[in-house]
């Protein structure tokens, strides 16, 4: 479950070795509202004949829909309403189907106090395992003029 | 120098060779906004000193980076 209102960490609350995590399950709707959006009609994501004799058996959803809960996790949890999101990157490790449950996970790995950029380790977890994963880089806002 | 030049070079994604004093964001087009914090960063880590703000807007140049990790005592190997 998302939650709704953005957290607002500052740079001080966060830790190193902190955990940050969200349960999410990805409906077809998702997908085919991610393909409009997007533009990305790819069979493999949307079009059930088609995936059924690809060797994924089934639809796939599209990797940068399931990484864009990175940025959920980011502008929502940690650091949320204070972040100014740098850097992503990302490894697809494994397909992810309709409705498989995800858990979206970070942990802080390092902080600078000069620059106030965080680093986190981001990961969508499928059945134990990790799905995708990549590193985050993210700014901490300050309390005034930087809004 | 050496180590500057390495961490220059991997953030910046240019060759050590053309690297030099007067390298800045104003020549080399990958020196951004993100990039300057990455370079903060990692010089941070590698030479384990600490910048204030005013340090780090104050840089310019290679050059400027060199004479203010002079000032936090760290010896640069001259190539």
């Amino acid at each position: 479950m998302i939650m709704t209102d953005a957290a607002a960490l500052s740079f001080q609350d966060i830790k190193v070795g902190a955990v940050y995590e969200f349960e999410h399950k990805i409906r077809k709707e998702e997908v085919l509202s991610f393909a409009k959006l997007s533009g990305d009609y790819s069979p493999m994501h949307v079009d059930e004949l088609y995936a059924k004799k690809s060797r994924f058996g089934k639809n796939i959803v599209h990797g940068m829909l399931a990484a864009s809960f990175f940025s959920t996790l980011v502008g929502m949890y940690c650091p949320g309403k204070k972040s100014l999101y740098l850097s992503q990157t990302v490894q697809f490790k494994l397909p992810i189907y309709y409705d498989d449950d995800l858990i979206v996970k970070g942990k802080v790995t390092e902080k600078n106090e000069t620059t106030r950029i965080i680093t986190l380790k981001t990961e969508i977890i499928k059945e134990g395992k990790i799905a995708i994963n990549g590193e985050a880089k993210v700014k901490v806002m300050g309390e005034e003029n930087e809004q | 120098m050496k180590k500057l030049k390495s961490i220059l070079s991997m953030i910046l994604e240019i060759e050590e060779s053309s690297i030099n004093d007067q390298t800045s964001p104003d020549n080399v087009e990958s020196w951004d906004s993100f990039n300057a914090l990455m370079i903060v960063s990692e010089l941070e880590k590698e030479f384990k000193v600490r910048f204030t703000m005013d340090e780090v807007t104050a840089v310019k140049c290679v050059k400027d980076i060199k004479e203010s990790l002079k000032r936090h005592g760290v010896l640069l190997q001259e190539e």
